[in-house]
């Protein structure tokens, strides 16, 4: 597999949100608007990277029956790193998204990169494989929250469109609306990407 | 890599070590902004509920009186702990021009609530600032200004012959369509932030000397024990 290779495949091949259908709860907890899907997928992109990066160069120190909790750790460490530096600098981002950071520790996309990537990989191609992976869930957040917003509130990243005191449709803004567009996107994705894959 | 008992203990042991470590230097880091961050939020709000930040001359965060009071007032539901309200005196040349009222209710759809109600000396709600919620996503969130004017029906009202209450419930204000539980939640806060004033103005009915007065524990004096 290329560098380019290992980034592009987190796009479509392997696009976590679509493809693998891992991290789940943020994916339709966090995407209200396009702003938070995209600010969860950056988040979690950043500890994604960073783990992997991490796991990658310590993987010959520890020992196999230990690897879970060490690579819980070591994510833990990194999420609990982006909640207060998100508390610090971007204080409304972190409240809006609130208990979602702290639950990016039990993503399925990190452990399983952790596990299946980075524990046998270098760290450049670790750091590509989250970059990849982490873009692909970026992107599916974001088209979620996009299609959400639009269709909930009348607005693509909080620039309204629909005249003033009309209201989209609301039940795509709440947690029902958040299964409904995930599955009508997933069979969009899976149609359109078909070939591709 | 082989497992024995020691290398797990040791690499697990030094794993933890090391992120304990990292983590709590960004907390050292951070420390200082957050708490930077949580100030000028609650300045902001207070500004914006007593009329402006030209409207008081002294430091209202340095005087706040804190004062507890039972989180459920409704008596079918669970008190776990009281809880308190701040209040904090803005001044302008020594005389109270106002008081905003940092106050909450743990009733809403989504938990808990905090506003910052601005009284003008006499009781009269002057303005409402939400400060945190966690109300439904185009529903419950219309208790914010931005969102609607549902909040700007308490301006100019006095709660001695408001009724706090939701119209359903047989009070005086017009609840959010189809966000009954969310509009009697930020009535409940308010008419609790209202209640917790009286209790002050009544003790002390001279507010300006507040922060010597010995019913109300003061913020400098209670840091120290913290």
């Amino acid at each position: 597999m290329t560098k380019l290779q290992l980034i592009t495949k987190g796009l479509i091949k392997e696009n976590p949100t679509f493809v693998l259908l891992l991290g789940m709860c943020p994916t339709l907890g966090t995407t209200t608007s396009a702003m938070n899907g995209m600010s969860m997928g950056i988040a979690t992109m950043f500890v994604l990277i960073m783990s992997n990066i991490v796991v990658s160069l310590v993987k010959n120190v520890i020992p196999a029956k230990v690897r879970i909790p060490s690579f819980i750790v070591i994510i833990a460490s990194f999420v609990t790193v982006v909640q207060l530096v998100m508390q610090a600098y971007v204080p409304d981002l972190y409240n809006t998204l609130g208990v979602f950071i702290p639950l990016i520790v039990v993503n399925c996309i990190i452990l399983g990169r952790a596990e299946a990537f980075a524990s046998k990989h270098g760290p450049f191609a670790s750091m590509l494989d989250g970059l990849g992976i982490g873009l692909g869930f970026t992107g599916s957040l974001t088209l979620l929250g996009i299609v959400r917003e639009v269709l909930g509130a009348g607005s693509v990243f909080g620039a309204k469109f629909l005249p003033e005191g009309t209201d989209g449709i609301l039940i795509f803004v709440l947690a029902p609306g958040a299964f409904l567009a995930l599955g009508y996107l997933l069979v969009l994705f899976n149609k359109f990407t078909a070939k591709l894959r | 890599m082989q497992s024995t008992l020691k290398n797990m203990a040791v690499v697990l042991g030094s794993i933890t070590l090391v992120a304990s470590a990292a983590v709590g230097g960004i907390y050292l880091l951070t420390q200082e902004p957050i708490e930077e961050t949580q100030k000028t939020k609650i300045n902001d709000a207070i500004a914006e509920v007593v009329g402006g930040a030209g409207a008081f001359d002294n430091t209202p965060a340095a005087e706040a009186v804190k004062i507890p009071v039972s989180s459920q007032p409704d008596p079918t539901q669970r008190s776990d702990k009281a809880d308190t309200l701040t209040i904090y005196p803005a001044k302008r040349d020594g005389a109270v021009v106002g008081y905003a009222v940092e106050t909450f209710s743990k009733n809403g759809f989504g938990g808990e609530m905090t506003l910052m109600v601005g009284f003008l000396p006499d009781g009269t709600i002057k303005d409402i600032s939400v400060i945190s919620h966690n109300e439904t996503p185009g529903l419950g969130d219309k208790i914010q200004r931005d969102k609607s004017n549902f909040s700007v029906q308490f301006q100019g009202k006095n709660p001695a012959s408001f009724r706090l209450q939701v119209k359903k419930d047989g009070g005086d204000v017009d609840a959010i369509t189809a966000s009954t539980i969310s509009s009697r939640a930020f009535t409940d806060a308010v008419a609790r932030a209202y209640e917790g004033l009286q209790s002050v103005l009544k003790a002390d009915p001279t507010p300006a000397d507040a922060a010597s007065g010995a019913t109300a524990t003061h913020t400098h004096s209670q840091k120290g024990e913290e």
